[in-house]
């Protein structure tokens, strides 16, 4: 973990994250405001998906390579069973679950290749939570 | 070992690939639509009367239509019509298939999702790869 005593790396890296959630996120709404779950899910994959790399953000030693990589395929995978079982309300809807996917790798994309940092870690998490909250209104309200 | 910036772009297509093809499926266009209409059912999602599922089985195959192919038909309707075809024939005549809204802002949306992937990929590169 570095401390980033410059404050230059973890502005980049959240910057990044804002980029990547408030973007993908005024696309769905953009085109699709009669549809605000599109948004909804993508957002909720997003902030799910920057919830799992808070940890490694915050105790790896250099570089984010393949956490987030993996990261994505896991909330992914996690997202396709829960579409399938918790939030299955007429069909598993495969435009619902590519939705969300798309959110979870452009998560993983924000913070590729990043350095790791605590203030990173806790921001990011800060975000996470954010996002989440964000994307369950969209997608019931 | 390739980076993993070339497999997140290539999940990334995919994904958008997925959504496109989902959405142009529900116009009924890829797919056969040949015999007696056994259901038609509509289920509701978050949002009713906005989100709805509409399932038509035909011959014993369920699809997923969009809602104004699905209320063309009738249960008990002979309908024909092959794949990629877009003309459906019911016994109240011919009905000109067309792709929905959401297809239509999908083609949109997805093509910048992959530029916004594009965009942070490239961003991200250069220090970290070099460092």
């Amino acid at each position: 973990m570095r401390d980033d005593p410059t404050g230059t790396r973890f502005m980049g890296t959240l910057l990044r994250v804002l980029a990547a959630g408030i973007g993908g996120g005024l696309v769905f709404l953009a085109l699709f405001g009669y549809r605000t779950d599109y948004a909804g899910h993508y957002l909720a994959g997003f902030g799910g998906t920057l919830g799992l790399l808070v940890f490694p953000l915050a105790t790896l030693s250099l570089s984010l390579r393949w956490e987030p990589f993996g990261a994505a395929v896991v909330a992914i995978l996690l997202g396709a069973v829960v579409e399938a079982t918790v939030f299955k309300i007429a069909i598993f809807d495969p435009v619902d679950f590519f939705n969300q996917s798309l959110g979870a790798v452009l998560a993983a994309i924000s913070v590729q290749g990043r350095p790791a940092s605590l203030v990173a870690s806790a921001g990011s998490g800060l975000l996470a939570l954010v996002f989440l909250a964000v994307g369950a209104v969209l997608a019931f309200a | 070992m390739r980076s993993p910036r070339r497999y997140l772009l290539v999940v990334v297509l995919v994904l958008a690939a997925g959504n496109l093809w989902a959405t142009f499926h529900r116009s009924g266009i890829p797919v056969g639509l040949t015999g007696r209409v056994e259901r038609v059912e509509v289920r509701h999602e978050k949002h009713p009367g906005l989100d709805d599922v509409h399932l038509v089985t035909i011959s014993g195959r369920e699809t997923h239509l969009d809602a104004d192919v699905a209320s063309w038909v009738r249960e008990g309707d002979e309908v024909c019509k092959r794949a990629w075809s877009v003309e459906l024939t019911t016994p109240r005549g011919v009905r000109r298939l067309g792709v929905s809204r959401d297809f239509g802002r999908m083609a949109v949306a997805m093509p910048l999702m992959v530029v916004l992937a594009l965009f942070l990929l490239g961003r991200g590169r250069g220090r970290r790869e070099t460092g």
